[in-house]
């Protein structure tokens, strides 16, 4: 039972690095007071080691939103070697999924609850340093208090929030009209309401993000059940058995197209449905300009989570320490990887500063540095010819190398 | 026992199985060898039900392979299918894996501790059984799937090629060992490719020689090797499927010398 959950968590030298992170950071800040904060006048004193102090439960929440994804990577729902592989198996959707559980399970909050733990040491520390010294002899234990607790339950909700993000798109990914269309639909309510009464709004609200939740693990449920089903009893005999050939499937006169194949046709319309989609709901939230750093970061995230995927399928012979020894530092046609990220950054931090300058309204500068780089993310590959005949992610189509079941 | 009856297979256009028929008995080994491109994987696959024939039956232990819910479960329960080239989950160790297979066959947890220890030993992967699959050599990927599908205790092994893949004299010979003993001693029935005789000549009690998805030949090594004429299963193979191969390298090596 254990060893199921374990197999979930991410591996021993990620946890240690990240507890590095954190002693490292909290050294830093012991240096950087005992070397200038002591000698700096109090109000001020605290902005010395701040910046030090604030690394610990970003960390802990980066982690945990990385769980998050993690977890759901652990069923990698996308994987068709793994569902022809456990098309071979005795599993069922009954049973629990081998090496892990996909989704969280209440043994997350050991984990998730020492994160919790760490980043609510670190804030209630800082508050407590802003009580002492900018409102001395005001007592401020009630705030101390609220901002560790705060502190403490975020590595939990990231985790989910990242967890139910990741689910949502898959579903949506799976291109499912019926979750696609009432989300949007209820999003579109969700601003109509808000023109009524805030309170209702966010009662509104609330409900509908509960029912979401739940329309998408239903939905993934059926996902499985599908998978598990088509894999007894479906006796469809496909052209070339599931094998993703480009040339068969340019030249085919069934017109049969592999998963690789649907996949990248549709990628331009799913990634305008799905920045429609968060258009209409990241629009709600009052953004305010001091949200603006976090988005900025947020930007910076999402393109190095995107230069992430595509890297992690670089050869060993791409690194920055092959190009140093071989004196090829660029490397054109393997280095177009590096302009999608690039231009999700620039677009992001483009946007964020035209809204920080007044020249865009904050309610629509703020979402669109999410939505666009991200679209610009999902979108920017190559058509599927010069996909298929140059990219290096060849394992993608490898992963269909048996028959597929439609 | 495993019955295949009139199997026809074909990918687009072009057929890979035609009429495949033979039964084997339980407690017997049987391989499935032929060229490259014959239709051994796909015969394989079609007996593992990773591919559906276009027609045809196959009866594992009585039971109709893609029938029914119940009965292919049962199947999958008695059966285990390691291809060729088999999915690992990249970031899982190699341990985690063989224990997670394990249980999903339903293998009592005490035995299967056990019994993965004694794998991973055989195959000499202690010292890496705790590393990521992601970082291991083709020969130590090839050994912990075949540990993977051990571990199951199925009472039929499929196996696809189980003597290819980088397997160093070692991992070759406990794979050979460990397969006739679970045959002779354990009564289960394995099926397995290759496309070297030899290497099968030592395990096998049948033979099925495919030729362009025909059978040719299905028998046990002995006849197949006393029908031919032949002194080992490589020279009977060589016999029936390539007779002209002798001629064709004489032809070869005349033009050489002339050129």
């Amino acid at each position: 039972m254990n060893r199921w959950y374990l197999q979930s968590v991410p591996e021993r030298d990620k946890a240690l690095m990240l507890a590095v992170i954190v002693v490292l950071a909290d050294l830093a800040a012991v240096a950087v007071w005992l070397a200038w904060g002591r000698w700096i006048e109090r109000p001020s004193a605290i902005m010395v080691f701040l910046p030090f102090m604030v690394v610990a439960p970003g960390v802990c929440c980066f982690a945990a939103g990385a769980a998050g994804i993690f977890r759901f990577r652990r069923f990698p729902t996308d994987c068709g070697a793994y569902h022809l592989w456990l098309g071979t198996t005795p599993w069922t959707p009954k049973h629990r999924t081998p090496f892990g559980p996909w989704h969280p399970v209440l043994k997350d909050l050991i984990p998730l609850g020492i994160l919790g733990l760490v980043a609510a040491v670190h804030v209630g520390l800082i508050a407590w340093f802003q009580s002492q010294s900018m409102y001395a002899g005001v007592p401020h234990d009630m705030r101390i208090i609220d901002s560790a607790l705060c502190a403490m339950m975020a590595p939990l909700v990231v985790f989910l929030a990242t967890w139910i993000g990741t689910a949502y798109l898959f579903v949506a990914w799976q291109w499912n009209w019926s979750i696609y269309v009432p989300v949007l639909g209820l999003g579109v309510l969700a601003h109509l309401l808000f023109w009524v009464s805030e309170t209702v709004f966010v009662t509104v609200l609330l409900v509908l993000v509960v029912c979401g939740v739940f329309a998408v693990w239903k939905r993934l449920f059926t996902v499985l059940n599908r998978l598990n089903e088509s894999t007894f009893t479906n006796l469809t005999v496909t052209p070339i058995g599931g094998t993703s050939s480009p040339v068969f499937e340019l030249l085919s006169p069934r017109g049969y197209k592999s998963k690789a194949v649907q996949f990248l046709e549709l990628l331009r319309s799913k990634s305008l449905a799905v920045g429609i989609l968060l258009l209409v709901w990241l629009t709600i939230f009052p953004w305010k300009s001091e949200m603006l750093l976090l988005l900025a970061i947020s930007g910076l995230v999402f393109a190095m989570v995107r230069l992430a995927i595509v890297a992690d399928r670089h050869s060993s012979h791409l690194s920055l320490a092959a190009r140093w020894g071989t004196r090829r530092l660029i490397v054109p046609e393997y280095d177009k990887i590096f302009l999608p990220p690039l231009y999700m950054v620039i677009t992001s931090w483009t946007l964020l500063v035209l809204g920080y300058f007044k020249v865009v309204s904050l309610s629509v500068a703020c979402p669109l540095s999410i939505i666009v780089p991200l679209m610009i993310g999902i979108v920017w590959n190559p058509d599927f010819e010069r996909w298929s005949l140059t990219t290096p992610v060849a394992y993608f189509l490898r992963g269909n190398v048996q028959q597929s079941r439609k | 026992m495993i019955q295949v009856s009139g199997v026809y297979h074909h990918y687009g256009l072009k057929p890979i199985l035609r009429d495949i028929s033979f039964t084997l008995n339980a407690g017997q080994t049987l391989a499935i060898i032929g060229p490259n491109g014959m239709g051994k994987t796909t015969l394989l696959n079609v007996i593992a039900g990773v591919a559906c024939p276009a027609e045809g039956v196959v009866t594992i232990n009585g039971l109709n392979r893609r029938a029914s819910v119940e009965q292919e479960l049962a199947i999958r329960q008695q059966t285990v299918f390691l291809p060729a080239e088999p999915w690992f989950p990249p970031t899982l160790t190699g341990r985690n894996l063989v224990l997670g297979v394990g249980e999903l066959w339903g293998v009592p947890t005490r035995r299967l501790f056990d019994h993965t220890e004694r794998l991973l030993h055989v195959f000499q992967l202690n010292k890496i059984a705790d590393s990521n699959i992601s970082g291991y050599s083709t020969g130590q990927r090839k050994k912990i799937g075949l540990c993977s599908a051990l571990v199951t205790e199925a009472s039929v092994l499929l196996l696809d090629e189980p003597f290819s893949g980088g397997l160093d004299p070692a991992g070759l010979t406990a794979i050979k060992q460990i397969l006739k003993h679970l045959t002779e001693r354990q009564d289960r029935t394995v099926i397995l490719t290759s496309p070297v005789p030899e290497l099968v000549e030592e395990v096998a009690d049948e033979v099925l020689i495919l030729d362009d998805g025909k059978l040719l030949q299905h028998d046990t090594v002995e006849n197949v090797i006393r029908n031919a004429d032949a002194k080992s299963l490589d020279e009977a193979l060589r016999k029936l499927i390539f007779p002209e191969t002798e001629a064709e390298l004489q032809e070869y090596f005349v033009h050489e010398v002339t050129s």
